[in-house]
């Protein structure tokens, strides 16, 4: 069974949400609504990325989707993934970057839900901003 | 068994302590600058193999010796690591990171920086050379309480 690993190094978890369309937790042909966004992101959090592996469910073609997210440092976690993996002779997986960058207003947004009594403010700010980036999203999904 | 050693760069301290577990550094006295130039990879890493792990040899168990640069995010490196292993059902017991980052003091850092950032090698490939001297009590300990508990495990 193939293992589609997506990742960003962004500080914001589109890979999250990358790994999440193609797994069917977040829908591929209409824009989310509030509470699906919500219950995805809080699953793993909108923290600035520590690098730790989400498992966000199996695709279509029963393909495993993880997740994994961090600030800066992309091409090192490229390199450790592909060179761990190469130690066990593991090979059926798929790395995949998500090509986004951060916006400002995204930023504010994931700063403001965890302040829990903005929490809310900060998810109805960054789903207005996904609204925008959601097709990118679902294209990077490849779904 | 995977053993990682890891520390900033992949190329001072974690190349040093892969040597003395393979047996190509001395434990029992100090190296020789020529002794420590002469490794593979010893002050050769850039950041462009950041992260990547490298094999360096097998060891008297059988274990694979192997080193790795994490830029001082050691928990990105062991996040990703136990991460996989959880994903792909890698037995936790079929590795071990050992971080050396903390072994290296300050000659190591600014002869590294010195060596491999700016590339002032024939300024600071002495100098980190000499302060890998000066922290070799320290990394072979750490490699002493590595080799103990592999060696119990087996």
């Amino acid at each position: 069974m193939k293992t589609i690993i997506y990742y960003n190094d962004t500080g914001f978890p589109y890979s999250v949400l990358v790994a999440a369309v193609r797994s069917g937790a977040l829908p591929a042909h209409r824009l989310p609504e509030r509470r699906e966004l919500k219950k995805v992101l809080g699953a793993c959090g909108v923290g600035g990325g520590d690098a730790a592996i989400f498992n966000l469910g199996c695709g279509r073609r029963g393909e495993v989707c993880l997740a994994l997210w961090t600030s800066g440092n992309g091409d090192m976690v490229k390199r450790i993934v592909s060179s761990f993996l190469g130690l066990f002779s593991i090979e059926d997986y798929e790395l995949v970057e998500v090509p986004l960058r951060k916006t400002p207003l995204l930023t504010l947004g994931a700063r403001l839900v965890r302040l829990r009594v903005l929490e809310e403010v900060g998810f109805l700010l960054i789903w207005r901003c996904l609204a925008g980036l959601y097709p990118c999203l679902v294209r990077a999904a490849g779904a | 068994m995977k053993i990682i050693y890891h520390c900033y760069g992949g190329t001072h301290s974690s190349v040093t302590a892969a040597a003395v577990h393979l047996g190509i550094l001395p434990l029992d006295r100090l190296p020789r600058p020529a002794e420590l130039l002469a490794i593979p990879y010893f002050d050769a890493m850039d950041s462009v193999d950041h992260g990547r792990i490298n094999f360096l040899g097998l060891d008297e168990y059988g274990n694979e010796v192997c080193f790795a640069g994490q830029r001082g995010s050691p928990g990105i490196l062991e996040n990703i690591i136990h991460g996989l292993a959880g994903q792909f059902s890698i037995s936790p017991g079929s590795y071990k990171l050992v971080n050396v980052m903390y072994k290296v003091n300050i000659s190591m850092k600014i002869g590294g920086v010195m060596s491999r950032r700016l590339r002032w090698v024939r300024l600071g490939r002495p100098l980190v050379v000499w302060g890998t001297v000066r922290a070799y009590a320290k990394i072979t300990n750490l490699v002493r309480a590595v080799k103990a508990q592999v060696g119990w495990q087996q």
